[in-house]
């Protein structure tokens, strides 16, 4: 689902951008979730201000698919980039490797500049 | 119209002055913003009746729920001005409770702290307030003191708590919003621009904003000061001074 509300949400739109909807998955399930709690570990430390609610940070562990990812809207896209990034960083293709740096700075980009 | 609808005003105009920025820190910093401008301003002002007990020198002070004192700005006795402690001349007011009394032949120091002991050589008693959760008269009423109640006039801000609800639940009274809605909204920009690194972090608009928050702040000041009557400025010094 494009709004990107569940875990389930963001690794079914992870894969379409890895080319991987096709069982059985290059990229497990569980590798993708774990990437996406990094990613929001990494955005609590660039935009700790996504994860305020009053006078608390909350930082959300997900585990599975159907779990929430609580997230302003406007900063959800973000973590498909992360994701995405994050898991092409395993494979050794140096054009890969171009790819996911890139995936991985326009995460960053998108959480700092809003031009981006 | 509603107060939700006003502070709706105020979120709906920043979001958009503030391109990217998040609910939750948009609460906090119009909080902040608030906050500031009340205590720069004294502007919120808030009249108690306090009844006075015969033999009983304090008095807890409630500020209305949400709400925190920044300062007793005057107290009243039978529609006469009651001084405070410090006007009497009577030793030097100390932070923490109590004052330093001057000793005539002191036997190894020069002053005493009497911490308990309050002296008021005239009127009928006068107030200080060492702690801003009570008020404290130097002389316990007598009976027939306590048939009046006194007033103390107050200066209030929003409490810290009130960032549990929603903006719009604020204690905030229908006329503040329409009286301070630009300083406020230039408040809010103003610290939103000067964040680091943030993609609306913007120095030159949030030194802009800050100016008319500040300019805002001067003329609400002077406002409250006045009754909200329209009257020539007080004195004060020109900003290049």
């Amino acid at each position: 689902m494009a709004t990107l509300d569940t875990v389930s949400d963001y690794v079914t739109e992870a894969r379409v951008l890895l080319q991987d909807t096709v069982v059985p998955y290059r990229y497990p399930d569980a590798d993708l979730v774990r990437a996406l709690n990094i990613g929001l570990q990494e955005a609590y430390r660039m935009r700790a201000d996504l994860f305020l609610s009053a006078l608390d940070f909350t930082i959300p562990n997900v585990t599975t698919l159907s779990d929430p990812v609580p997230m302003e809207m406007g900063y959800r896209q973000a973590f498909i980039y992360y994701m995405v990034g994050r898991a092409q960083l395993r494979d050794q293709e140096d054009t890969t490797d171009q790819r996911a740096g890139a995936l991985l700075q326009k995460f960053a980009a998108q959480m700092l500049v809003l031009a981006s | 119209m509603s107060d939700m609808d006003l502070m709706d005003r105020i979120l709906a105009t920043a979001r958009m002055r503030v391109p990217g920025v998040t609910q939750e820190l948009l609460k906090l910093e119009l909080f902040n913003t608030i906050d500031e401008f009340f205590r720069q301003t004294n502007a919120w002002r808030w009249e108690t009746v306090i009844p006075l007990i015969s033999g009983t020198q304090q008095y807890p002070m409630y500020p209305p729920n949400g709400s925190d004192m920044v300062q007793v700005m005057g107290v009243s006795y039978k529609g006469r001005p009651v001084p405070s402690v410090t006007d009497s001349g009577q030793g030097s007011v100390v932070r923490t409770r109590g004052r330093i009394i001057g000793f005539p032949d002191p036997p190894s120091y020069d002053t005493l702290f009497e911490p308990d002991v309050i002296n008021s050589p005239g009127g009928v008693f006068s107030y200080s307030i060492f702690f801003p959760s009570y008020i404290e008269l130097d002389i316990p009423p007598s009976a027939d003191a306590a048939t009046a109640p006194i007033t103390v006039l107050m200066a209030l801000t929003l409490n810290y708590q009130v960032l549990e609800d929603e903006a719009n639940e604020w204690p905030l009274e229908e006329w503040m919003y329409s009286t301070f809605h630009e300083a406020w909204i230039d408040g809010l920009q103003g610290r939103m621009f000067s964040q680091v690194s943030k993609p609306w972090s913007n120095t030159q608009m949030a030194q802009y904003h800050m100016k008319r928050f500040r300019k805002f702040m001067g003329r609400a000041k002077q406002m409250a000061e006045k009754g909200y009557v329209f009257n020539k400025p007080t004195w004060r010094f020109p900003q290049w001074a």
